[in-house]
């Protein structure tokens, strides 16, 4: 659908002030980004103040993306991911109760895989599958839903030390198999 | 502090990427990461493939709102739109013949000059899987409205898009309409060269987008 150049060049002409290009890069990207946004913080209302923000984010430091360094994709992900891992962390006690029950809803391979798309990435879904199911478990627990070791622990009641090196591992494994 | 182990280097860029440091651990790391480019590449590179993750979630096109209130933020009054996503509004012409990449269309539109001076308005209409395909705004002032592609479109001589207005599913699609206060929705479907022979769509719709009054 959209190509890497596009991005590029409208992040490009974001950090020349063009507003038309914003609105561009918007109505392209916000689709993948909202998504992940809701996925990761799993609340249509919590979701909408972070893309929002992230957007505002991208405007302003559009001057400091870098095509050398990374795609156009990749500094914006990073950027909704940041706010989105904040966002995260600052849980108030009201909703931590409603996350913990949601949680366990996450913590089984079916719901994981049942609300993701494995079928346009396939070489993404190989590497996956060869983690072992802990270390898949707790890599996208902790990627998609910001569990920290500490959490994660709790949560696989797993020492943390054992969660530790499942997520080390897997994301060696995971970065060489992707690399590949 | 210095970090000089370059499989602790790596393994501390992973786990900043994918989200397990934390705390003061995550504020050290990032103050190295500050006056160490190196680091920074190392970070770039995990970032690049473990990103490649977010492409699980399948896309969702966000609530309408959120770009008024961002591009409220953002860009300037008087370069703004006036507001999007109008009341009240009439346009006619429809058949749009799309060109490789993306390519601004400007069709002429009667717009009903007793009307009230409607707001402009602007519909993404997006293909199946919602990703966005066409981007349609009106400026009623100059009685414009303006197509434009969001992706590739390729046709043969032989193939037209049309642009539907679609008031209900129970009321046929029509090319001429003033758009109803309960809403509607756009379509384009392909059809034969020069525009559907029916006056109702007679090939695929490929898009649709929802216009809320």
């Amino acid at each position: 659908m959209t190509s890497r150049d596009d991005l590029t060049v409208l992040l490009n002409a974001c950090a020349r002030d063009d507003h038309a290009a914003f609105e561009k890069l918007y109505i392209l990207a916000s689709p993948k980004l909202f998504a992940i946004c809701k996925y990761m913080l799993r609340r249509e209302d919590a979701a909408e103040d972070v893309l929002q923000e992230a957007f505002i984010r991208i405007w302003r430091n559009a001057r400091t993306f870098d095509q050398r360094r990374a795609s156009a994709m990749t500094w914006m992900t990073a950027i909704i991911r940041h706010r989105a891992l904040d966002r995260l962390r600052r849980k108030t006690p009201e909703i931590t109760l409603d996350e913990d029950y949601e949680l366990s809803a996450l913590m089984n391979d079916e719901t994981i895989d049942s609300a993701l798309d494995w079928s346009h990435n396939k070489i993404l879904a190989a590497c996956i599958e060869t983690l072992s199911d802990e270390q898949k478990m707790a890599i996208m627990l902790a990627f998609f839903h910001g569990l920290t070791h500490q959490e994660l622990g709790v949560q696989l009641e797993t020492p943390i030390g054992t969660v530790k090196s499942w997520i080390r591992r897997g994301l060696d494994r995971l970065k060489r198999c992707l690399e590949t | 502090m210095r970090l000089r182990d370059p499989v602790l280097r790596s393994a501390l860029a992973g786990e900043y990427v994918a989200g397990t440091l934390i705390g003061t651990a995550r504020k050290r790391f990032e103050r190295l990461l500050a006056n160490d480019p190196l680091l920074r590449g190392e970070v770039e590179s995990w970032q690049t493939q473990l990103y490649q993750l977010v492409d699980l979630p399948p896309p969702q096109t966000p609530p309408v709102e959120i770009w008024e209130k961002l591009s409220s933020r953002i860009i300037p009054r008087e370069v703004r739109p006036k507001g999007l996503w109008g009341n009240l509004f009439f346009w006619r012409s429809a058949s749009v013949l799309a060109c490789a990449f993306s390519v601004l269309l400007l069709i002429g539109v009667e717009v009903d000059r007793r009307a009230l001076v409607p707001t402009d308005y602007q519909v993404i209409v997006a293909d199946a899987e919602q990703h966005p395909a066409w981007l349609i705004s009106t400026t009623f002032k100059r009685g414009k409205l303006a197509v434009q592609t969001l992706l590739d479109q390729h046709l043969s001589t032989e193939e037209s898009f049309e642009l539907w207005l679609i008031v209900s599913s129970d009321t046929p699609p029509i090319s001429l309409v003033l758009i109803p206060e309960n809403g509607a929705a756009l379509a384009v479907s392909l059809e034969p060269a020069g525009g559907s022979p029916t006056g109702l769509p007679t090939g695929a719709v490929l898009y649709q987008g929802v216009v809320r009054p």
